[in-house]
């Protein structure tokens, strides 16, 4: 009888999801109800979970819940030390998501909500939730082995250099976008930048309260500064109303990555203590309230979504960033559809906290689900926006002109229809002087999470709430920032060290200096020339960034089928093989498109050679003319990165092959 | 029920961490009686190196 209830349940589960996919996927009407997304997902993720994921770990993996695992085994109490499923579960999020699955759907909305919807479901439950899953489970079965070492050691050295590079340039191009995206959303923004500016000192204050007033006390200090933290957004808006304090921190783009620069090299090099713990601790509160918050508003307001589900730009004309639907929806969602970053996550900290390897598919499947579902949101949330409102704040300048009027008049030309008045209108509301041209996805998530939450609570207060959504944006990922440099820094100290030991030791000042500088320089570069970049910048980083991510999943995946067929399971490979097929279909296609495309809004060579006959005919001034030099600089150095990261993929691919081949021609032989 | 809750969280967020510490420490160094725990200030700070020192944080 009970095993009849469950079936019908499961039963009404995959209807009423089938039906709420098949209704945002068919439905034609000016607007859809966001409810239908949410519906949607759940049940996708519910049926995902229940059947896929159970059925990989129970005849793929084979989880044997008898075997210890190396918590357990190897419990040192310093980093083997064996938790609770639902702690290990938190951290293994927090890790996870970051800013990614918020900006990475809001430019693909530039597609339509359908697209990006579409392969954030499927991509996360097949390709994304797997590659987490399997490569959990196989750094348990080694003893909690890092991705690097695991493709050194399963598929050769190739592969694991391969692994550690691509780690490198993601966080390099990774920490470049996301300090532009921060630049954008300060840019002639006293508000924003006061906001911002603040959550240094409070960070600092909190990590001093941390590690000497009442240390290891994380909550009581986390809410501290939260509250701190709200203060600052409410000051900022007092700042913004008088003359002389707006002067201080009204600044343009150059000046503000600079600051961003500066600032991440003091904090690589500070203590961990004092600066990025205390802040990391602020920004998981605050992401997790935050995304909750949004869960609960959609779910009481119901908003309606006015994007069409498909725009004309899926044929490559899109003002956010260049290139046709297939491939760069697929580049540009990475984290939320499938993420190699989290394979990273997967072999590192949690597979030496996990006490039983029953709670894989939760920690590793369900993770991800949740990263997936926090990235719908963030559709739900660009998508509610009147489309001509989401387009004005999207359109670099490149596109749209520098005059308001203009870039009016261009949007409306694409059939969305928006006022000067309307923008007007909205950036005073939200409390900024002018909302056009803000790239990079935080401002219209904040405009979109603003009017969500102004409608579900208080619409007089919309410019604290898109003030706040900034504050929220900005504080992790400047956590990204600085933490990433840090990664960074000890992966070139480690690699340095194999040259000139002295450089080698992580311990040293010198050292530190040295090699935070290199790392930082590295980003900065890219942060600057996307600041002077007329086409936004995103326009050019965040595919390398996909490409890099979508990379080293390929590469996790190669690791994990690999890992399949020497271990006999050849007829289950596809299960990692299959997602791993569709990513080197995308970043082989989408990397070729970058270098070669005639267009010069997708092609790097194709824009160098624009930019050089621009110059050829004299009739630029200087300060255009050094600008197209450095720009043309950068396009070649993108050009050799991405002709880089696509010969080391197709080296580890064959790699693979080749020992599909050797293993299948020697069972052959024995059978 | 109620403390229960609350000890949840606090294992969360990190705040019972000196405490587990603490607890194994005695089972790890039952006789080993020159070994002595870390003082939970400098537990605190041992801990926080250690997880910064790798990767912890994605995109």
């Amino acid at each position: 009888m009970q095993s009849i209830t469950k079936k019908i349940i499961w039963i009404l589960i995959a209807l009423l999801g089938a039906f709420a996919f098949s209704l945002i996927a068919l439905y034609r009407e000016e607007s859809i109800n966001s409810v239908w997304f949410i519906t949607a997902a759940v049940c996708i993720y519910l049926i995902a979970y229940r059947f896929y994921a159970a059925w990989i770990a129970a005849k793929v993996l084979v989880i044997d819940e008898n075997k210890e695992t190396p918590a357990v085994a190897l419990n040192n109490n310093r980093d083997f030390i064996p938790t609770n499923k639902w702690i290990v579960f938190g951290h293994h999020f927090a890790a996870i998501a970051g800013p990614g699955p918020l900006i990475g759907p809001t430019l693909a909305a530039q597609f339509g909500y359908l697209p990006g919807t579409i392969w954030i479901l499927i991509g996360g439950v097949v390709g994304g939730a797997v590659q987490d899953m399997t490569i959990l489970f196989f750094s348990v079965r080694r003893n909690g082995k890092s991705l690097g070492q695991m493709a050194k050691e399963e598929l050769g050295k190739l592969a694991g250099f391969a692994s550690l590079i691509g780690t490198f340039v993601i966080m390099i191009v990774l920490i470049a976008v996301l300090g532009l995206v921060v630049v954008n959303a300060m840019k002639h923004s006293p508000w924003a930048t006061s906001t911002v500016a603040a959550t240094i000192p409070i960070a600092i204050l909190i990590g001093f309260y941390m590690r000497f007033i009442r240390p290891g006390r994380v909550l009581e200090a986390s809410l501290i500064g939260v509250g701190l933290l709200l203060l600052a957004v409410y000051f900022g808006g007092v700042i913004d109303k008088s003359e002389t304090m707006r002067s201080y921190f009204d600044h343009g783009g150059i000046f503000l990555a600079w600051s961003i620069i500066i600032y991440g090299f003091a904090a690589a090099v500070l203590p961990v203590w004092m600066l990025l713990a205390p802040r990391d601790y602020l920004s998981t509160f605050v992401k997790l309230g935050t995304v909750i918050f949004l869960a609960i508003a959609i779910a009481i307001l119901q908003p309606e979504i006015k994007m069409p589900a498909v725009t004309s730009f899926i044929d490559g004309t899109g003002p956010i960033f260049g290139g046709k639907l297939f491939p760069f929806v697929f580049i540009t969602i990475a984290c939320g559809a499938i993420s190699g970053f989290h394979a990273l996550i997967s072999s590192g900290t949690t597979p030496k906290l996990i006490d039983n390897e029953k709670y894989i598919p939760m920690i590793g499947y369900g993770g991800m689900l949740l990263e997936s579902f926090v990235a719908v949101m963030a559709m739900v949330a660009a998508c509610v926006l009147e489309p001509g409102v989401f387009f004005a704040i999207n359109s670099p300048v490149g596109m749209v002109g520098q005059d308001a009027a203009q870039a009016i008049q261009t949007i409306n030309s694409w059939g969305y229809s928006v006022s000067l008045e309307d923008m007007n209108r909205l950036a005073s509301e939200v409390g900024e002087s002018s909302l056009f041209a803000r790239t990079g996805g935080a401002p219209s998530l904040a405009v979109g999470m603003a009017s969500i939450f102004a409608d579900a609570f208080g619409r007089h207060l919309l410019a604290m709430w898109y003030h706040f959504a900034i504050m929220f944006e900005a504080v992790f990922i400047l956590t990204t920032l600085d933490a990433g440099t840090r990664v960074g820094r000890f992966m070139l100290q480690d690699m340095l060290g194999n040259v000139h030991p002295a450089l080698g030791k992580t311990s040293s000042m010198s050292s530190t200096v040295i090699t935070s500088a290199i790392v930082v320089a590295c980003w900065g570069y890219f942060l600057y020339i996307g600041v002077i970049d007329p086409n936004g910048g995103v326009n050019i980083l965040w595919p390398l960034f996909g490409i890099a991510n979508q990379m080293l999943a390929a590469i996790a995946l190669s690791v994990g089928t690999g890992i399949l067929i020497k271990s006999g399971k050849f007829k289950f490979a596809w299960v990692t093989a299959l997602p791993l097929a569709w990513l080197v279909i995308i970043t082989t296609t989408s990397a070729y498109q970058k270098i070669f495309s005639d267009d010069v809004r997708v092609g790097f060579l194709a824009a160098a050679k624009n930019m050089t006959e621009k110059m050829s005919m004299n009739l630029l001034d200087d300060r255009t003319i050094s600008i197209y030099n450095q720009l043309i600089l950068n396009l070649k150095i993108d050009t050799a990165i991405t002709i880089f990261l696509v010969v080391i993929l197709w080296i580890v691919i064959l790699d693979v092959i080749r020992i599909a081949f050797f293993t299948n021609a020697r069972s052959l032989k024995v059978s | 029920m109620i403390r229960n809750l609350i000890n949840f969280i606090l294992t969360l967020t990190g705040d019972n961490d000196y405490e587990i510490y603490l607890k194994n420490f005695t089972k790890f160094h039952k006789h080993k009686k020159s070994h002595l725990p870390l003082s939970r200030k400098e537990f605190f700070k041992t801990k926080l190196d250690q997880k910064w020192n790798k990767i912890n944080r994605c995109c």
